[in-house]
């Protein structure tokens, strides 16, 4: 009886699990959104969106300049690069602030 | 002492309060560095009203500037002037202490230029930016807080003989110690949507020299407009005016006019 309680547990959190790692593979990323710090004007904010358009995979940058903030859009399939992104900011002068992975449910195929 | 007393409460006055600004200044540099890999062309055309004749004192200062990495940036620059090409000088800054939070900064810049002129030397104030020969050393402090902006800076410059045998006169001191204090403000916009609006900056700033051995000294008061087009051409325009001098200076005031424009990321790998 002690056994075969053991593997309906088991049975149990192994699904519990998966449905876990399936809800993870169902979301994909949808952007990044950034926010610099040390920096108030335009010719600034200008110097950050040319350097992440250079990051690779890269596709677009939305600039927010009143709040320093960017919102980073990768081509498909493109590995996010927090790293990249964080030198970017860096070499064009200025900090990280905050950095947060958009993500979004993958649409389900028809 | 009255003048530089006079020059330091109008300064406080102008800029006490609730003040914007930037900290791109015209006379000094700020402790902040332009983006790495880029490169900036900047001209500086100087008409300087000289004291010894009726007539404007001209000098030309074409740059090339260029943003190493993010601590380091060096300038290349040209001197020429009405009379002739003077000579050439190499500038370089970095940036050793930094200290960022949203819409506010604190940072620190060592910087150093080295010069060789080979114009006459008709003044006893020491300038390797343009007339003497030599070398110059400082330290830089800048603050940023929203868009309020302060800036400081203390230098050692030391002139030495210019080419083409014009020496510095034997009873002439050729140490000096320069300081500055820098303010500005955002004018417009207003509030920033796009990287196209104009921005448009006032700034105000004290330059001061004195010459170790001798006691001389000057204090100059430098106001300045700035226009910043499209997020990436700046024009600058200033008027430097002596308050207070003891030593020989041949054209202490006069008009600044530069434009500077930067050219971001075109020293950089290819984006895969």
């Amino acid at each position: 009886m002690k056994a075969l309680l053991i593997i309906v547990l088991s049975l149990f959190s192994f699904s519990l699990m998966a449905q876990k790692d399936t809800s993870k593979a169902n979301q994909s990323i949808e952007s990044v959104s950034l926010t610099a710090g040390g920096l108030t004007c335009s010719m600034c904010s200008k110097a950050i969106y040319k350097s992440l358009m250079k990051v690779p995979g890269v596709s677009k940058v939305d600039p927010d300049i009143e709040n320093s903030g960017f919102t980073i859009y990768y081509k498909k399939d493109q590995p996010v690069n927090k790293k990249a992104l964080e030198e970017a900011v860096e070499d064009a002068g200025f900090s990280v602030e905050s950095i947060k992975i958009n993500t979004a449910p993958k649409r389900k195929e028809i | 002492m009255k003048p530089i007393l006079r020059s330091i409460c109008i300064f406080s006055f102008l800029f006490t309060g609730t003040v914007y600004s930037q900290e791109l200044f015209v006379y000094t540099e700020p402790a902040s560095n332009m983006p790495a890999k880029s490169v900036g062309i900047r001209v500086s055309n100087w008409l300087m009203n000289d004291k010894t004749e009726p007539s404007v004192n001209y000098q030309f200062i074409p740059e090339i500037m260029w943003g190493v990495n993010r601590n380091l940036m060096l300038h290349a620059e040209g001197f020429f002037n009405n009379r002739n090409v003077q000579g050439a000088g190499v500038y370089a800054k970095y940036r050793f202490f930094t200290q960022d939070a949203k819409n506010r900064h604190f940072r620190m810049a060592a910087y150093g230029r080295a010069a060789v002129n080979n114009g006459v030397i008709d003044q006893e104030a020491v300038e390797t930016n343009g007339n003497n020969s030599g070398y110059e050393l400082g330290l830089i402090t800048t603050g940023l807080l929203h868009k309020d902006a302060l800036s400081a800076s203390v230098s050692y410059e030391r002139a030495l003989d210019n080419g083409k045998n014009n020496k510095i006169p034997a009873a002439q001191e050729v140490h000096a110690v320069n300081y500055s204090v820098s303010v500005g403000r955002l004018i417009l916009p207003k509030k920033y949507t796009s990287y196209g609006q104009t921005n448009f900056n006032i700034m105000l700033e004290m330059l001061g020299q004195n010459l170790t051995g001798s006691g001389k000294m000057f204090i100059d008061i430098a106001p300045a407009v700035q226009f910043i087009f499209n997020s990436q051409l700046r024009v600058d325009i200033g008027y430097r005016k002596q308050l207070y001098g003891n030593m020989i200076r041949t054209a202490p005031n006069g008009f600044m006019i530069r434009a500077e424009y930067l050219l971001f990321n075109v020293i950089s790998s290819k984006k895969k």
